[in-house]
């Protein structure tokens, strides 16, 4: 019997979706499930967690943890991977969980593996399948060590919503505070805005939309839609969004159930960080452009024309 | 005197790709080589704060464990400006992963670099992609450690660190010695590498001093064996199926979004928690 811990994904006080995605895999695979949620206020989780698909509910609470710290963080998902005797701990994809992984699975001496896409347990062999250089391949490895420690990326697994879990909270004791890193301030880039990685739509905008009019243009076709906005690197590195809205290799990689491209030529390095969305729409003016070998839905058309139609279609849909 | 090493991983061009189907590593000799974007990024930190003259004087050591081509990234270091290159290569490195590189790295800092202040490592290689070896080597180290910052500010006996993650700017401190791992940014930010003319290269190259050592003047065991010894190791690598046959259309707007709201409206539609009676087309009422 495999035993996997799941560490909740928690955002402002929110479950994140992640967390039943990977608890219902790891179901799948026959495995004894337990989650840790870490932070100031997180007992009130308790049963919502349970539902994600957890049997055990370790709660780690304490008003030093309001703030993300790797190493604290990492010693109190260590204490509940000890306490549980997980043979694996598995982090849904987030930044702060990719920083975290390598310290725990050190502490643990387990192996480390990050952006999975598949994991298979036969017996006592265990394999992980990843992707890497921008998706163009995929790596399938193997695991040499008793315990895993894993980053899911985004969109690998899907949440059943047949399963749930028993509750069965286990409070542990807050880890000792980490004076040696510390956090001075905190600025959020994102108040109010819809999280790109949880979002169940993502328009994004790229270089095609030119300028600040184009870009306010397609980002209110994202609010028409309730739609997380993200963008190509050129946007980014032409100042017209933000980085925290980059879609990619090196920004954020996000498998919603509509991606739609928007004036985005379809680089890899974009590719690598959308091409697990369900269904992919784009429109761009070149028919040669890439973003259409992986698209489900093209139109070749210029933006500015085609934009406002998709605003009128969808007014229909909400009115 | 403020010691910073930088790590660097010399990685392949991504339009190459040669991997060993027998061992299921990369075949890096044979590989075109360049220095990881985030590596250089994490050297161009270094190099401004040893430029800025607040900072007082800093030694800049470039390290890479990796086969003897590595030797190139390092050469290249010295040219943009680091003092000391130092390259780990063993056969019994070959196969390293990443927790294995972290191990033959630290070991190089603790028994070789014991002033280490400072460590600088890219947030993730553009090969791999795992952003494991840094946060890995910290802990390995016992030091304290940041990932994916964007700016470094050197103040007394320790380092404010500006960077963003998961939708949030923050400004850190952190004791010295620490680990910090630079991020990718926007091509116009702060850590944008700066250019070598190739004659600074081949310059380098004359000056011909890179450190080159081995598993013994390393001091690791000598049973030392990577492969066998990485808790992971690669089995197979393939080339993914991302081609979609999907549906390209051209020729009228109108007609463009009509078909699309005809096969995808509910999708849409449902996406947006919304309920599509049925689609109905302007010029049909
Ligand atoms: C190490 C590295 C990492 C990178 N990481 C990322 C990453 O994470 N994310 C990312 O996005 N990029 C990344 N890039 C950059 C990437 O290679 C591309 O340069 C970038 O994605 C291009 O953005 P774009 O598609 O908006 O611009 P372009 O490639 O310039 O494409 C613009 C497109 O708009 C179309 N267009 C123009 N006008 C119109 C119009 N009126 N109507 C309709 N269509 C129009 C054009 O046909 C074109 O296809 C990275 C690059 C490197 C080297």
């Amino acid at each position: 019997m495999t035993n996997i811990l799941v560490v909740a994904d928690i955002k402002q006080g929110e479950l994140k979706g992640s967390t039943a995605e990977l608890l219902s895999r790891a179901r799948a695979l026959g495995a004894d499930t337990a989650v840790v949620a870490v932070g100031a206020q997180v007992k009130d989780l308790a049963d919502q967690l349970a539902a994600a698909g957890s049997d055990t509910q370790y709660i780690v609470e304490d008003a030093s943890l309001e703030i993300f710290s790797a190493n604290p963080f990492a010693a109190a998902v260590v204490k509940a991977a000890n306490e549980f005797n997980a043979d694996m701990v598995w982090f849904g994809f987030s930044e702060t969980g990719k920083a975290v992984a390598p310290r725990v699975a050190v502490q643990l001496e387990a192996a480390c593996a990050t952006e999975i896409i598949d994991v298979t347990i036969d017996g006592d062999a265990v394999q992980i399948i990843r992707p890497a250089i921008a998706n163009k391949v995929l790596q399938k490895v193997k695991v040499n060590a008793p315990k895993l420690v894993a980053v899911v990326r985004a969109g690998a697994f899907e949440a059943d919503p047949e399963i749930a879990g028993k509750e069965n909270v286990v409070a542990l004791d807050p880890p000792e505070t980490d004076t040696r890193a510390k956090i001075k301030e905190l600025i959020s880039d994102a108040s109010g805005e819809i999280d790109l990685t949880d979002a169940d739509i993502v328009v994004s905008v790229g270089r095609g939309a030119r300028d600040q009019a184009g870009v306010d243009m397609v980002k209110d076709l994202a609010d028409d839609l309730a739609a997380g906005f993200g963008s190509s690197r050129a946007m980014v590195d032409a100042g017209l969004m933000a980085h925290n809205k980059q879609v990619g290799q090196t920004g954020k990689i996000v498998a919603p159930s509509l991606y739609i491209a928007v004036g985005i030529s379809g680089a890899i390095q974009h590719l690598a960080g959308m091409n697990g969305s369900k269904v992919i729409l784009a429109v761009n003016k070149d028919p040669e452009a890439p973003i259409f070998n992986v698209a489900d839905f093209g139109i070749v058309g210029d933006l500015f024309d085609v934009v406002p139609l998709l605003k009128e279609e969808i007014k229909k849909i909400r009115a | 005197m403020l010691h910073i090493i930088v790590c660097i991983k010399q990685v392949p061009m991504v339009s190459e790709l040669p991997w060993d189907p027998r061992t299921g590593t990369l075949k890096r000799e044979t590989a075109q080589g360049m220095m990881d974007p985030a590596a250089r990024r994490a050297l161009e930190a270094a190099l401004q704060i040893k430029a800025d003259r607040t900072s007082g004087p800093v030694r800049i050591t470039a390290v890479s464990m990796g086969p003897p081509m590595a030797e190139e990234v390092l050469y290249e270091a010295r040219a943009l400006g680091a003092d000391r290159g130092v390259l780990l290569t063993d056969p019994c490195m070959a196969g390293a992963d990443t927790c294995m590189t972290a191990v033959i790295l630290g070991k190089f800092i603790k028994n070789h670099c014991p002033d280490a202040g400072l460590i600088l490592c890219g947030s993730m290689s553009s090969d791999s992609e795992t952003a494991q070896v840094g946060p890995q080597l910290a802990e390995d180290l016992d030091i304290p450690a940041i990932g994916y910052a964007r700016r470094l500010e050197l103040l007394d006996g320790c380092i404010r660190v500006e960077r963003h993650v998961d939708d949030f700017l923050e400004l850190m401190e952190m004791d010295l010695p620490g680990l910090v791992t630079i991020d990718h940014a926007g091509e116009s930010d702060r850590y944008t590498p700066r250019y070598v003319a190739l004659g600074g290269v081949e310059a380098a190259f004359n000056t011909g001093n890179i450190q080159v050592m081995n598993r013994r003047a390393l001091g690791l065991d000598h049973a030392f064996n990577a492969l066998k010894h990485s808790p992971t190791k690669i089995m197979d690598v393939y080339s993914p199926v991302t081609e979609k046959k999907g549906r390209v259309l051209t020729g009228a707007v109108k007609k463009m979004v009509d078909t699309l709201f005809d096969d995808y409206g509910k999708i849409i539609s449902s996406a947006m928690g919304k309920d599509l009676k049925t689609h109905d087309h302007e010029e049909d009422k």
